[in-house]
């Protein structure tokens, strides 16, 4: 928060206003936990409407009551700087952050396009549709969207994908925000971009919200070597910064719930590089 | 009020819109009630009690005048309440805070009426009402309909 100069007005006016934004976030949150007891007491009396409330009630849990309470806890507990891990729009953990760009917009889609990757659609009521639809019928759509994840405060700005086996349960994807200016990565190092890459193995239920979505493959290694091999491939030309033990090697949860682990190392792809001659690999290696 | 945004170049959430929507259908169900009372309205006069008097069966004139004006008065404050709805539509960040602590106030009136006095609430009672109440406080206290109306604030005041 940087302070300004004191207009002591404006500022008490504003920090009431917050107070009772809270005050109403919170209590809409225990409201809701008290509307689902209600739900589930009237439940009791239902004979087949049974299911068809536990539907309902599946529905309120899952969209509105864990994600609300998520958000009242992890606004608490879980720090709002850089760890390398991005947040779900519940403010959980998501996916590890496990590649860097160093270029200008036009030069990461082109090196994306060249490496076969296909932008994927923003969330829309008609792009969420489509993908149930695709997913259930086991048809194909290239330009799935996907679920947005927070850094810096904000969602992606664009994520990129590749289908597998012509079903969108299945693809490699990767989000990509671009950094505030002047930000460095821990350790001092400047970029342009930071991603975040996973395999979704399947469709299933997340851990901590009972939403449906993707359930991402585990070794978030093999997906972060996949995307940077296929630029290289693409663009033989881009400079590779291998920066190892950038983090130390973990394992964890994402924000669906689903393990995750990774030896720690960030790759940084610099596309700047002058056509025509072949991109270095530079490793950078701490002391010791 | 037309459109996607509300004039000023800010994108409006789902958030806002169910919100509003939910405050559309609190007041036709109000409406709905009203209307119930005025097919009906004879049977609903004959049960107002004055003083521990019937009221209808001493003076049905009077009986018949204070029926009408707290229908008028109920029907009024639903259309305040609608007007309210299109004001937290277009962002503005009062209505939304007035609408929220309406939905508050019932909510909590409702509860200690739950667990201090004993009071059923289903299907047949008063479940529908509070759940509205609670998913228009749930819409409108959202991060995204937070930014909304401080975006649409800032806005205005850039202009």
């Amino acid at each position: 928060m940087p302070e300004t100069t004191p207009v002591p007005d404006p500022r008490r006016r504003l920090s009431a206003g917050a107070a009772l934004d809270t005050f109403f976030f919170v209590l809409a949150g225990f409201s809701s936990v008290w509307l689902a007891v209600l739900l589930a007491t009237e439940s009791l009396g239902l004979g087949w409407g049974l299911l068809w409330f536990a539907v309902l009630f599946w529905a309120l849990l899952a969209y509105l009551v864990l994600p609300r309470l998520h958000r009242i806890l992890t606004r608490l507990y879980v720090p709002d700087y850089f760890i390398g891990r991005t947040r779900t729009s519940d403010g959980l953990l998501g996916d590890p952050v496990n590649l860097a760009v160093t270029g200008s917009a036009e030069q990461l889609h082109a090196a994306l396009a060249a490496a076969g990757w296909i932008r994927a659609d923003d969330v829309t009521l008609a792009s969420s549709w489509r993908i149930v639809t695709a997913t259930l019928s086991r048809r194909s759509y290239l330009q799935a969207p996907v679920s947005p994840l927070l850094l810096f405060d904000r969602v992606q700005d664009f994520a990129y994908q590749q289908e597998v086996a012509d079903n969108p349960a299945k693809r490699h994807h990767v989000r990509f925000w671009r950094c505030p200016d002047g930000w460095m990565l821990p350790g001092g190092h400047r970029v342009d971009w930071v991603a975040a890459g996973t395999f979704d193995r399947a469709v299933g239920l997340s851990l901590f919200t009972l939403q449906v979505t993707h359930r991402i493959d585990e070794h978030t290694d093999v997906e972060r070597d996949h995307i940077v091999v296929s630029i290289r491939q693409a663009v033989p030309e881009s400079r590779l910064v291998l920066i190892r033990d950038f983090a130390t090697g973990y394992h964890s949860r994402n924000g669906g719930g689903d393990s995750i682990q990774t030896d720690g190392d960030l790759p940084v792809i610099d596309l700047r590089a002058v056509p025509g001659q072949a991109g270095a690999v530079i490793e950078l290696t701490g002391l010791s | 009020m037309t459109g996607a945004t509300a004039g000023v170049g800010v994108k409006r959430p789902p958030s806002v819109l169910g919100g509003v929507l939910l405050m559309a259908v609190r007041a036709l169900t109000g409406a709905f009630a009203i209307l119930t009372v005025l097919t009906s309205w004879d049977a609903f006069a004959a049960t107002i009690v004055l003083n521990g008097q019937n009221l209808a069966s001493t003076d049905p004139q009077a009986a018949g005048a204070v029926l009408g004006g707290v229908l008028a008065a109920y029907g009024l404050y639903l259309l305040l309440y609608l007007g309210l709805a299109a004001l937290v539509f277009t962002g503005r960040n009062w209505a939304r805070v007035v609408a929220m602590s309406f939905a508050s106030v019932s909510i909590l009136l409702s509860f200690a009426d739950y667990a201090l006095g004993g009071a059923q609430i289903t299907l047949r009672t008063s479940l529908v009402s509070v759940t509205i109440d609670i998913l228009i406080l749930l819409a409108l206290s959202s991060t995204q309909a937070r930014h909304y109306a401080r975006a649409v604030r800032a806005a205005r005041a850039s202009r």
